[in-house]
């Protein structure tokens, strides 16, 4: 994931800094799987507590291989896409209306501060009252938990964009449409990703907490519902097997982002390739 | 070319820019600041005029209230016969920041993109006509570079053609050369005055550097006082190398008005 520029001007690193990032993942991840193995072999711990690495692979390939957790990560993805596209979109209509009146420009910023630091979890218990035990709710609490930050990042965005730009697009004596289209909306772009990705991580953690609080609901259970089964039933592996796809589809979903950016924003100069832990 | 036969009707009698009686100031909470009082000057069609005077002397002031950003306290600048109001692309402007290019667009889509917008070229066409004002300022091996790749002068470079292509009435440029190196401003200062010779632009230039102003200018119209107006209007039509004897001449005359030792203008 990290850009890697030899141009010379950087001494070559020695010792494990020199090697490459890879290799280095895959050492500590092998060490962390043997220090778990050696756990679990040398103290008597049960291993329907603590399972060891193997019965959670195993539980890793069944429930991918049978359909199970591939369905439960198919639904929650797709209720963390349907509420990340209306959260979006929202975001979107408050910070161009915001632009076009202050009144509605004070309203946006009142409910972003007020709404933003609040954990969107803590919505669940009304959205159940409002919107019963159903689908419903919990799209309620993911879009809260992704339109105030993708808002406030926006609409940053579009305060500190470059004055110079947009006396450019005086000049050319751009409609305000035209503005927020070709120069505020792009000039922003580098905002606006911060709080697709706070957004999105904001999206993914609160979803998986609220289909653990919600149970089994309906015929389609998600990844936090296949969490909360595995534990009714002691089936320990299967836990720390929901937990690795949900950690795994977190970093998938996060690399795409950086895939985005580095096509975009770095691209265009408009942001420092993503540094990662190695540099 | 496209711009040599620039379909403006006007005659060579009357001027292009008028500006006259023009006050500029802003509102302080203790009452009205005039940075700028009744300076009137006029630019013919296919010349050159700069505004100099020290930094903060309200120059680049004037040329932001051409440009329509400011609105005047008294008086009025037409442009092309017509009263200006508001910013428009009969008067694009070079501003002196590099950022003044769109980051996500290429240098080619740079120059096309305000063709576009302004509705004065379809894509294809405006594709045509930005290439060709890459040619004529030399940037054809950058059309698809983005700005971030390119050096402070040729962003200026891009910017210079970008506002040609407009093929504005006046062509405002504010201080367009300040934050370069020495060596790159006089090539570029060179290349802007051929350029401005060839297409018969308009140009209205805002400069601190009497050097530069005796080099690019027809018209010298020094700033002076607080607030600032007109001091005196130099003819500087006579200079065509910065190294000739005029050159200095129109340099010495230029400092004496300014209160300044002609030695100061050599080395500027």
């Amino acid at each position: 994931m990290s850009l890697v520029i030899d141009d010379g001007l950087v001494p070559r690193r020695r010792g494990w800094r020199g090697l490459p990032v890879p290799l280095r993942r895959a050492i500590q991840l092998s060490l962390i799987l043997a220090g778990w193995q050696l756990y679990v072999q040398t103290s008597d711990v049960n291993p329907l507590i603590f399972p060891p690495p193997g019965d959670v692979f195993s539980a890793l390939w069944r429930g991918w291989s049978s359909g199970a957790l591939a369905g439960a990560t198919w639904t929650t993805l797709k209720l963390l896409g349907i509420s990340l596209l209306i959260g979006v979109v929202m975001a979107l209509i408050f910070t161009v209306l915001a632009r076009v009146n202050s009144f509605v420009d004070d309203a946006v910023e009142l409910a972003t501060s007020m709404l933003n630091p609040l954990p969107s979890v803590a919505m669940l218990p009304i959205a159940i009252i409002w919107f019963g035990l159903n689908v419903n709710s919990l799209i309620f609490v993911v879009v809260n938990a992704v339109v105030w930050p993708v808002t406030l990042n926006i609409s940053t965005g579009f305060r500190t964009a470059n004055q110079t730009l947009v006396n450019v697009g005086r000049v050319l004596g751009l409609s305000w449409w035209r503005m927020v289209t070709d120069v505020l909306f792009p000039a922003a772009l580098p905002y606006t990703m911060t709080g697709l990705k706070t957004g999105l991580g904001y999206g993914w953690r609160t979803i998986i907490a609220a289909e653990l609080v919600f149970g089994i609901s309906g015929s389609k259970s998600g990844l936090g519902n296949y969490l909360n089964d595995a534990r009714y039933f002691l089936r320990t592996d299967e836990v720390f097997a929901g937990i690795i796809s949900v950690a795994v589809i977190g970093i998938i979903l996060e690399a795409g982002f950086n895939w985005i950016e580095r096509r975009t924003i770095v691209r265009w100069g408009m942001k420092q390739a993503t540094a990662t832990i190695d540099d | 070319m496209h711009a040599a036969e620039a379909p403006i009707d006007h005659s060579r009698a009357t001027p292009m820019l008028d500006v006259v009686g023009l006050s500029l100031g802003y509102k302080t909470p203790a009452g009205m600041s005039v940075a700028v009082r009744d300076v009137s000057f006029s630019v013919r069609r296919g010349e050159t005029a700069i505004l100099l005077g020290p930094s903060g002397c309200g120059k680049s002031t004037i040329l932001k209230s051409v440009a329509g950003f400011i609105k005047p306290l008294q008086g009025a600048v037409t442009v092309a016969n017509r009263k200006v109001d508001k910013p428009g692309p009969d008067r694009a402007v070079v501003f002196q920041e590099f950022d003044q290019l769109f980051p996500w667009r290429t240098v080619l889509d740079n120059v096309a993109y305000p063709l576009r917008a302004t509705g004065k070229a379809t894509r294809a066409e405006a594709q045509d006509r930005a290439n060709l004002w890459l040619g004529v300022m030399r940037l054809e091996a950058a059309a698809h570079k983005f700005p971030h790749q390119l050096s402070g002068g040729m962003k200026q470079r891009v910017a210079i053609a970008r506002a040609l292509a407009l093929e504005p009435a006046v062509l405002l440029m504010d201080e367009p050369f300040g934050a370069l190196d020495p060596q790159t401003r006089l090539r570029l200062q060179l290349e802007v005055i051929e350029v401005v010779k060839r297409t018969a632009a308009t140009v209205l230039f805002v400069t601190h550097s009497i050097a530069e102003a005796a080099l690019v200018g027809h018209d010298i119209i020094i700033l002076d006082g607080s607030p600032s107006s007109v001091a005196s209007i130099v003819d500087a039509r006579s200079v065509c190398d910065p190294a000739s004897q005029e050159a200095l001449e129109v340099g010495r005359q230029v400092a004496q008005s300014m209160g300044q030792e002609a030695s100061h203008v050599i080395g500027d």
